[in-house]
């Protein structure tokens, strides 16, 4: 059976993309590692991404607040406002919308910088002066992007939560210390620890996606935009195939 | 089959003690394409041997095999006294910090100041140095290019010729025994160009380098030229030196001279 050329090259991109991040964990795993590369990693990613985050969490929990307020209304459980935010927010929507913006802002930046860097030439004169290229430039910012993810997700998340409570407020009064109360009393073990569990692959994949792209890209600055486009495009679809993975994971063992 | 004119060259190998480089056999292929084939060179001690031909002909993937960047599919590649296809990674590192490379892009690291710029490779192949030892390395490679007062600042704040400069202190620092030029003077102005082969040279007679140097500059490659090896059709057409082919009647000798 001949399958069709968009499809072959679909199975051996899927391969090669499950090779780079599976040598991420063999180059990893080696001594030597860059330390002051990685931190500058961390840094950099995290520090790039926060006022992003920061504001779009922030509208994020107006918004689904003010949208919900009416459907309430209308059953008569507006009290439960503040309980549903909370878990529409800590369980998928913070999550998942942090994950995508981390992927427009650092998975495209990971792919033009590194895109841009193999067509300078520049991972060949790293590889000349005795340094290896994958493990100073992927390792260290896949690593950051697993950790600093998870870490922006927890403030989107409560930035997220405290403009929930602001669009409470736009309509009735409620303490802060009740809204707080109400949240916290609605969230269990299984709506916080695997939606946090699952930000760590989120950040994985942004960051995996973006090094392969970058690294693998094509010549001059037409490959370096492709790069980082695709970059972001395959990180975003990602996202969500290991959110519907988590999803069922976590309904197999009935943690949902 | 066109035949090749290796008895141009008045240089042969037997002549000389112990070649730094030897090139025997070379094959590299991309998919259907056959680059280099059969391709024989060697570089003596001392030596600048210019590599010429035509874009596309094989010249930049010659040196990327011969400092390790790109795997031969066939022959052999000696560079001081070791066979590179036998090195490991560890050995392949110790052999490049003998082996300068300097880059048709210049590959300066534009997130990085031009000091760390040239901190980088010392710092990479581990060299035991304090940090006085290594601000005098950084200060005097600099100073040998000509270029000491641009060392806090970003690469994108120098003009081409002085990122080339700046590209070939870095490849000074570890002072090699070989350094391997990619097209030195190319997109630059024939002043600057001048002055890159003329530092080329004040290089080789300062430290006693031996080079390959790639270049379609017939002004670089008769300044800078011990000895030329023609690269046409995957394989060394003719050796000899800048007098010898500028005088020969081989058309394809003569359309690089016109």
């Amino acid at each position: 059976m001949v399958l069709p050329v968009k499809f072959r090259q679909f199975l051996v991109s899927t391969g090669d993309l499950s090779r780079f991040a599976g040598r991420f964990f063999v180059e990893g795993a080696k001594g030597r590692y860059e330390t002051a590369e990685w931190l500058r990693q961390c840094y950099e990613i995290g520090n790039r991404s926060l006022p992003l985050v920061a504001l779009t969490g922030f509208i994020m929990g107006l918004v689904l607040t003010m949208q919900l307020r009416p459907s309430l209304l209308d059953y008569g459980v507006e009290s439960q406002l503040p309980a549903m935010v909370g878990v529409a927010i800590v369980r998928e929507i913070g999550p998942v919308i942090t994950a995508l913006i981390f992927a427009g802002k650092i998975g495209s930046s990971i792919g033009a910088e590194l895109g841009s860097m193999k067509v300078t030439e520049q991972i060949d004169a790293m590889e000349v002066s005795g340094t290896n290229p994958f493990r100073y430039l992927v390792v260290t910012r896949v690593v950051a992007a697993t950790i600093m993810l998870p870490m922006l997700v927890v403030l989107s998340d409560s930035i997220s939560l405290f403009g929930a409570y602001i669009g409470v407020n736009i309509r009735s009064v409620t303490s802060f210390g009740l809204f707080f109360r109400q949240v916290i009393d609605s969230l269990s073990f299984g709506d916080v620890v695997p939606a946090f569990l699952k930000t760590f692959f989120f950040g994985y994949a942004v960051g995996v996606i973006g090094c392969y792209k970058g690294y693998y890209s094509g010549k001059g600055t037409e490959g370096v935009g492709r790069a980082a486009n695709s970059a972001v495009v395959l990180s975003s679809i990602m996202i969500f195939i290991i959110d519907l993975i988590v999803v069922q994971v976590t309904d197999l063992f009935g943690v949902n | 089959m066109k035949k090749t004119l290796q008895h141009l060259t008045s240089v042969k190998e037997r002549d000389l003690a112990g070649p730094v480089i030897r090139v025997e056999k070379l094959c590299k292929r991309f998919g259907d394409n056959i680059v280099l084939k059969d391709f024989d060179m060697f570089v003596a001690k001392g030596e600048n041997v210019v590599v010429l031909g035509r874009s596309g002909s094989g010249k930049s993937v010659l040196v990327k095999c011969v400092i390790g960047l790109m795997k031969a599919d066939g022959g052999k590649i000696t560079v001081l006294d070791e066979d590179i296809a036998a090195l490991d990674h560890a050995q392949l590192d110790q052999m490049r910090a003998r082996v300068g490379f300097l880059f048709q892009s210049n590959a300066l690291y534009d997130s990085m100041t031009v000091r760390k710029n040239l901190e980088f490779p010392l710092r990479r192949h581990w060299i035991e140095s304090s940090r006085e030892e290594i601000d005098t390395m950084v200060a005097e490679a600099l100073e040998s290019v000509g270029l000491a007062h641009t060392i806090d600042t970003m690469p994108d704040e120098l003009s081409g010729g002085m990122k080339k400069r700046i590209a070939l202190a870095r490849t000074l620092i570890l002072k090699p025994e070989i350094i391997l030029y990619d097209e030195p003077t190319t997109g630059l102005d024939p002043v600057t160009g001048r002055e890159i082969s003329t530092l080329i040279m004040d290089i080789q007679a300062r430290y006693r380098t031996s080079s390959i140097i790639i270049s379609h500059d017939m002004h670089c490659v008769k300044l800078t030229s011990s000895r030329i090896v023609l690269l046409a059709d995957g394989k060394c057409y003719c050796s000899g030196t800048y007098e010898e082919l500028s005088r020969s009647g081989d058309r394809t000798i003569q359309q690089f001279f016109e």
